[in-house]
């Protein structure tokens, strides 16, 4: 797995790229922690995540909850399909702001 | 406005005291001594008494009485005297003078010292049918006539011991039937406890019985032999109720008991027909068919006395059955039962009983439709399948007319796909998640279906480097990849060697709370089908035994 961060107007974009499991998600979990911690909202790109198990999954749960506390956005932009489906699988694609692509959280952006 | 003085008045007072003395006492025969002497002193009168018709409606019985003469217990034949025409009438009888009634029966008279002179008799009745007779006899005092007054009091009486009498009956029936139905309660516990336990995971035998009522006439078993070799049997008595229900726990009794020494089951079968002929009676029978599986080479041995034809469903979806040449047990004595011998060889063999077969009231399932419901279910794995099964037979017919029996035999071996191993290290999964895509391709699962299959096997392999293993990279963990023909089937062991888990620690959690972690239990579960702890071999802490259909769909949305 690889990450990058950038900035589109106030919001902070974390881009995931690779399988996000076991191994790699401790490390995607404190960079995600930590931008949510600046108080900007986040968006995370997930478009080229090919993998995502639960410890995947509880990463980005645990950094929803942490922006919720601070009142900020937080969204899940263009999941592949098998992201997808294990976000639906864990009964979560309702809890989550989801959108397809970027574009889509320009509204964060402002 | 009613005069409080007047005689209506202390006649409602008096009738309204009668009723609370009724809703006062719990004692039947006390509150109905004593309301029947009041009014007897009321009318001032020589005797009183209160008859039942016994259960035969042959003779009205005294219940009790009152005055010089005691004939409680006298039993007098119904249809005579004037007690019996106010109970056959249902109406009050009022006779000023018994001299000139002609229905007069002066036997108690002629026995003792007592003269009638006058009765009134009320009926004891429940919605309009009579059961007994309050009478009272000789009115006394300055006008010894009794009146219509006398009359309407006594008829007062009757209503309330009759509704008093026919309300402790109907409590008495109930308490019996209530005991009767713990008693039944309790022989239908007794009988369950016949029938196997529920067995291990990847036991190649199960059976399910589901009885029309609390106790069965329908049994199944399964012994596992000193051998290894696996001895079952499924039977039905005929008839219902409890008389089935004891020829049914003395058939799988003797067959759980012989079938550890004799083991070709047409002789077991020949055994327990002489026993069940010499002991049966009422011209009771049982059909039966019992066998022996042997788990390495997937051969049956089974004998059939008279029970509907075993159905072997091959590997390719063909079906046999084997029609019983031979009569039920319980017959005649002396018969044999010929062996039968057949191999699994990847198929299933079920057993059934006619609950089965009749199950769906005029929509019958009958023999076709049973096999329709095999080809259905057929992928599932064994026990699931057989859930399945009786849960659309029950829900098609309500209540149930029949006990729903059902076995079935089939391998739990699976052909060896291949064997992966790797340490407790998270570094590892990407490389086993590859391999499995691999294996299942090769086994020839689509590609949603291997997507499914390596985020189940992510999740189990997490749970033992993380939980088992608490981390540390000094152990490994071994996947065993595998394909049951049969069932269509891909099957997967995942062993290590931690310390063993507490099976009732791993459970899914509800995902309505929204929180990090725990999802894994939850995911395997979805995906597969069989998701089972079993008892690990030799040198392994764990074994976690997983099972999928290959023809499953929409595990994860992948679009």
């Amino acid at each position: 797995m690889t990450h990058s961060v950038t900035a589109h107007g106030k919001l902070q974009i974390l881009s995931l790229t690779g399988e996000v499991d076991m191994h790699s998600s401790p490390i995607a979990r404190k960079v995600l922690l930590d931008l949510v911690k600046t108080g900007s909202p986040v968006a995370v790109d997930l478009s080229a995540v090919t993998y995502m198990d639960s410890s995947g999954v509880a990463t980005l749960v645990e950094a929803l909850q942490n922006a919720k506390k601070l009142g900020q956005g937080f969204v899940l932009a263009a999941p592949t399909g098998s992201v997808l489906g294990v976000i639906k699988l864990a009964r979560l694609d309702k809890v989550f702001r989801i959108v397809a692509s970027l574009a889509e959280c320009g509204d964060l952006a402002a | 406005m009613i005069d409080p003085d007047s005689h209506l008045m202390q006649e409602i007072e008096f009738v309204a005291s009668l009723g609370a003395q009724f809703t006062e006492s719990i004692e039947l025969d006390e509150t109905l001594r004593n309301a029947t002497l009041r009014v007897m002193e009321h009318m001032d009168a020589e005797a009183a008494s209160l008859f039942l018709l016994n259960a035969e409606e042959t003779h009205l019985v005294c219940r009790f009485c009152a005055g010089p003469m005691d004939v409680t217990g006298l039993s007098v034949p119904f249809g005579k005297g004037i007690l019996s025409r106010a109970v056959i009438n249902n109406s009050l009888e009022m006779v000023l003078d018994v001299r000139g009634d002609k229905d007069f029966d002066a036997m108690v008279d002629e026995e003792t010292s007592f003269v009638t002179h006058s009765i009134l008799c009320a009926p004891l009745a429940m919605k309009g049918k009579p059961f007994g007779a309050i009478e009272i006899i000789n009115k006394a005092g300055a006008n010894p006539l009794f009146t219509i007054k006398d009359g309407r009091l006594l008829s007062a009486l009757a209503s309330l011991s009759a509704f008093a009498i026919h309300h402790a009956r109907m409590t008495a029936e109930r308490v019996a039937q209530e005991s009767l139905r713990q008693e039944i309660r309790l022989a239908g516990e007794i009988q369950r406890s016949l029938l196997p336990q529920k067995p291990e995971p990847r036991f190649p035998i199960f059976g399910i019985n589901l009885p029309a009522q609390e106790i069965s006439g329908d049994f199944y078993s399964h012994v596992v032999l000193a051998d290894g070799r696996i001895a079952f049997s499924l039977g039905d008595v005929s008839g219902k109720g409890i008389r089935a229900s004891v020829l049914m726990s003395k058939t799988i009794s003797l067959f759980q008991c012989l079938c550890k020494t004799m083991q070709a089951p047409g002789r077991l079968l020949a055994a327990i027909n002489d026993e069940v002929v010499e002991t049966s009676s009422h011209g009771m029978f049982v059909t039966m068919i019992a066998g022996i599986y042997n788990p390495l080479t997937e051969d049956i041995v089974f004998a059939n006395a008279g029970h509907l034809p075993p159905i072997l469903r091959k590997a390719d979806g063909e079906f046999l059955m084997f029609e019983a040449d031979m009569p039920p047990l319980g017959i005649s004595s002396g018969l044999e039962f010929p062996d039968e011998r057949i191999c699994l060889d990847g198929g299933s063999f079920y057993l059934y009983s006619d609950g089965v077969t009749e199950a769906g009231g005029e929509q019958e399932l009958g023999e076709a439709g049973l096999k329709l419901m095999l080809n259905e279910f057929a992928r599932h794995p064994l026990a699931q399948r057989l859930r399945s099964m009786v849960e659309r037979l029950s829900s098609s017919s309500q209540p149930l007319n029949d006990d729903i029996t059902l076995l079935v035999i089939e391998s739990t071996e699976s052909y060896p796909v291949g064997v992966l191993k790797f340490a407790s290290d998270p570094l590892t999964l990407k490389e086993m998640r590859e391999r499995i895509r691999e294996m299942s391709a090769s086994a020839g699962a689509a590609v949603e279906l291997i997507e499914a299959i390596v985020v189940a096997l992510n999740e189990a392999c997490m749970n033992v480097i993380q939980h088992g293993y608490q981390g540390s990279a000094q152990g490994g963990y071994e996947l065993r990849v595998g394909h049951h023909k049969g069932r269509h089937a891909m099957i997967f062991e995942l062993l290590d060697h931690a310390p063993s888990i507490d099976k009732a620690n791993v459970k899914s959690r509800s995902l309505e709370d929204v929180r990090p972690g725990g999802l894994g239990v939850h995911f395997i579960q979805q995906l597969m089908d069989e998701m089972e702890f079993c008892a690990a071999p030799e040198g392994y802490g764990n074994l976690l035994y997983m099972s999928i259909r290959m023809d499953k769909k929409n595990l994860l949305e992948i679009s």
